[in-house]
């Protein structure tokens, strides 16, 4: 019997928004089998009903398109809520006898300024999925009742690597598992929410649940960082739990639009912002990135009178912000001086990237660091946090100082400002000496681990096979 | 009124109209092999008129006391006393103490005092009986560090003059009978040293009554937990049991695999559900407890029958345990701390036993068991688990009461 690579895309094909870093991997993982498998049946994707705890079966045409709206759209977002009302409503509109439509149609207006008015409340709260939007997207090319459940094989292997603390029951992964027989490979990308659960919105309970029965349902989990192997194995260890195989996996540094995405729009608001040199902090904004040592450095570096760049943080607003952003909006000592984007396309990020003076990434905990992999790979040094896996990802071309030591911080980056050479030279190293990480080779990566559990390996493997590029330790 | 001396008047600080937890069912028992000796049997029951005992109903001879009014003992006020406290107030009060007599009569064989609680109504009775009855004191725990562990456990400090006083009514208990009983050989050493010269201790263990379920029941009970393997926890709601489930786990139950699960019934299930180790990891123990609460009999008979194994996390108490006779006559797997074992030290060696130290080793042990076939009893383990019937085990006590009224 044949072996299939089940690859679970529940999160790629439910993710509206652009692309963070768990929906990265996926996403490029996806990208380079859709590249080697056109014409082999030995990879199927599929998606995760979670009320009806079934897998079902998605063609690899299906998830080919939404690859291809995920690039034109340079991973920014192609619908809101408005748009998905709009979409429901003219739906609906077909059902309601054409008498009643007047009436109908001023209901729908007022229901579209309601959600206006609460967008901008909601939009803090929103989680980043919801299984609703999940719905709409498949019904782009069908809805559940057009696929065919997926019918898991002894020799087969189920790879997931999503927001499947969100999206995954690992308990039917689970029972499936031990029904048909097939090996499993997740994906550990930290353990946070268990080590500092006032840090994150996940309730820390439920993530630590998704960490021990990711143990319990995994052949092998790979993990972003040693770091994240080391939490992820001392937390099962401590809760007693079963601790499977796990490796580390390097993630790509470079952003997939760098090749794709046409050249930014003048007009962007990325590009409005760079009218004075800055520095940017790629992160999604909420309290464990620490953006708040960066606004007290900015306002310390203000009261010193130093000049300051432009700081950007390029972002979503997360959890536990709002009076951090309102901090930003009402202080008028740093009006303009610091500026946060959300939203921002991959094309966007690369140009930002490019014309930065260097980066900042002062975060409390990482499961890796990716965008200081990714600054680096845009040739600009990074300042970074001393914690957690971040000098891992930063290696010996970023400088390091503790996320708690504000005084320190502000030295540093005042030096930098004040010294453009310095800042220079440390680019000029970072552009010579930074070997970056393809997302293509990190996808033959995981695909390696999937297929070293196939009793027999599937036979669609490329010239890539022999490619040998460093990135995965197992023990 | 004609006065047997075949006669046994039984002080109990339970009902007994439906026993539920350990200490009513061993009180249950007791009066059962005393009729089945072919004594009568007068019981008459003293106990907090909790919702607990209420629901159960009350017999003729049940005399419950208003919870408010046992507050205190002698002054001190605290909770978890109201079982101490039944004993005063059931002195304090002379209509029932008229009723108590006129139900005794002018004679009898024995005073049986079931625990130390009710001593100042014993000490009452004999008073006014002629001398010559025999005091039998059950002690079903040592109790006073019991109640020492249980205030720690909810951090009621300045309790001392009260643990000594428990201590004094235990060993005054002891000192006045000429029969005392005890359920583990340790608890029997200890009582050795308190009784009265001429007094003795005798081993009466705790046991079980085979059960048998009924189809329907079975049937109903495995279309609501599946066919995947559960371990069973039965057990009241006294809070050593809910302390004993936590320690003896560990931080969590991650050791269990996703398709496993504890059932729980009893009282403890209500407790355990609301203690803050659940809610730490509350959805990984939603999906590995089945948290049942109290349960009618024939539903506890099919959940032991549909078990595939007994766990029994005692991490602290006195005494021997009921869940520990059921658990060993099972023909279950059974994984028990070693405090569980106390009292059962003979069957150590039983087919499919295995004592394990409680945290990450005893979790560790239940998930592995869920995962080991059921076991195949062979006649010599049979006949092993055949000892731990209520007729065998309290055979001892039958034996002492017929050797003190010869003697006498």
């Amino acid at each position: 019997m044949t072996a299939i690579v089940w690859v679970n895309v529940t999160t790629l094909m439910s993710w509206v928004r652009p692309a963070v870093g768990v929906v990265r991997v996926e996403q490029e993982y996806v990208r380079w089998l859709l590249s080697q498998t056109h014409t082999e049946p030995t990879v199927k994707f599929v998606v995760f009903h979670p009320k009806k705890k079934a897998f079902y079966e998605v063609s690899a045409q299906s998830v080919q398109e939404k690859l291809a709206r995920r690039d034109v759209g340079g991973g920014a977002a192609t619908t809101t809520a408005e748009d998905r009302f709009k979409y429901f409503a003219k739906r609906l509109t077909r059902f309601i006898p054409p008498a009643f439509l007047p009436k109908a149609r001023d209901a729908g207006l007022m229901v579209i300024r309601t959600i206006r008015f609460f967008r901008g409340r909601l939009r803090q709260l929103r989680r980043p999925i919801v299984w609703s939007q999940a719905r709409i997207e498949c019904s782009i090319d069908g809805s559940f009742a057009d696929l065919a459940p997926a019918g898991f094989g002894q020799s087969d292997v189920f790879i997931s690597m999503g927001l499947d603390w969100d999206q995954l029951d690992l308990p039917v992964v689970y029972r499936a598992k031990q029904r048909h027989g097939f090996r499993v490979v997740l994906m550990c990308y930290d353990a946070i929410p268990v080590l500092f659960p006032h840090l994150v919105v996940a309730e820390s309970g439920r993530f630590g649940a998704h960490l021990v029965e990711l143990g319990w349902c995994a052949d092998h989990v790979m993990c972003i960082s040693q770091s994240t192997r080391r939490d992820f194995a001392a937390f099962l260890e401590q809760m007693g739990g079963h601790i499977p195989m796990t490796s580390v996996i390097r993630l790509g540094d470079q952003l997939p639009g760098d090749s794709r995405v046409q050249q930014t729009a003048a007009d962007s608001e990325a590009l409005r912002c760079a009218d004075r040199p800055f520095v940017l902090y790629v992160s999604t904004i909420e309290r464990r990135k620490n953006h708040e040592l960066l606004y007290r450095a900015w306002v310390r570096m203000r009261d010193h009178g130093i000049d300051v760049p432009r700081l950007i943080f390029v972002g979503m607003p997360g959890w536990g912000v709002s009076d951090f952003l309102a901090d930003l909006r009402l202080d008028h000592r740093i009006a303009g001086d610091i500026v946060v984007l959300n939203q921002v396309s991959d094309g966007e990020l690369h140009w930002l990237y490019e014309h930065c003076l260097f980066t900042l990434y002062p975060s409390l905990y990482e499961g890796w660091g990716l965008p200081v992999t990714e600054s680096l790979a845009h040739g600009k040094f990074c300042l970074c946090s001393t914690a957690a896996s971040i000098p891992e990802a930063g290696g010996s071309l970023c400088e390091y100082l503790d996320p708690w030591d504000l005084p320190t911080w502000v030295d540093r980056i005042s030096t930098l400002i004040q010294n453009p050479h310095e800042v220079a030279s440390r680019n000029a190293r970072v552009r010579q000496e930074f070997a970056p990480q393809k997302w293509a080779d990190t996808a033959f990566r995981i695909h390696e681990v999937a297929t070293a559990l196939c009793p027999k390996p599937p036979s669609f493997h490329s010239s890539q096979q022999s490619m040998r590029t460093p990135g995965i330790h197992c023990d | 009124m004609s006065q047997s001396p075949r006669r046994v008047v039984v002080l109990g600080s339970y009902p007994v109209k439906q026993p539920r937890h350990g200490g009513q069912l061993r009180l249950t028992e007791i009066i059962a092999a005393y009729r089945e000796s072919g004594y009568s049997v007068v019981s008459v029951n003293c106990f907090p008129a909790s919702a607990f005992y209420l629901q159960g109903g009350c017999g003729g001879n049940d005399f419950p006391a208003p919870l408010h009014e046992l507050g205190q003992y002698r002054g001190f006020r605290a909770p978890f006393i109201e079982d101490l406290a039944c004993g005063d107030w059931i002195v304090s009060r002379p209509g029932y103490l008229r009723r108590i007599r006129e139900l005794v009569g002018g004679g009898c064989a024995a005073i049986h005092l079931e625990q130390p609680w009710l001593l100042p109504l014993a000490r009452e009775l004999l008073q006014h009986l002629p001398s010559g009855i025999a005091l039998i004191y059950g002690s079903q725990n040592i109790e006073s560090p019991l109640k020492e562990a249980i205030f720690d456990q909810y951090k009621f400090s300045g309790a001392e003059p009260l643990i000594r006083s428990i201590d004094d009514l235990e060993r005054q208990a002891a000192a006045l009978a000429d029969i005392v009983l005890a359920v583990t050989s340790q608890d029997a050493a200890k009582l050795a040293g308190w009784i009265k010269p001429k007094g003795r201790v005798v081993l009466a263990g705790n046991g079980i009554r085979p059960w048998q379920a009924s189809a329907q029941a079975i049937e109903r009970w495995r279309a609501r937990l599946g066919d995947r393997p559960f371990g069973l926890y039965a057990a009241s709601g006294h809070p050593p049991n809910v302390k004993g489930f936590v320690e003896s786990f560990g931080p969590s139950l991650a050791a269990l695999a996703p398709d496993q699960r504890i059932v729980v019934a009893g009282g403890v299930a209500d407790q355990l559900g609301q203690h803050p180790w659940f809610g730490r990891w509350g959805p990984l123990h939603a999906r590995r407890l089945e948290l049942l609460g109290v349960l009618a009999q024939t539903d506890l008979d099919a959940l032991r029958v549909l078990a595939h194994s007994f766990v029994l996390p005692t991490t602290s108490g006195g005494g021997s345990h009921l869940k520990t006779a059921e658990a060993l006559y099972s023909g279950r797997h059974v994984i028990a701390t070693p405090l569980a074992m106390r009292g059962f030290e003979s069957f150590l060696q039983l087919t499919g036993l295995q004592v394990v130290s409680p945290g990450l080793e005893f979790a560790r042990a239940v998930g592995q068991s869920l995962r080991k076939k059921p076991l195949e009893l062979g006649d010599r383990s049979c006949s092993e688990r055949n000892q731990l019937t209520w007729s065998s085990t309290l055979a001892p006590m039958i034996k002492a009461l017929a050797e003190h009224e010869a003697c006498r």
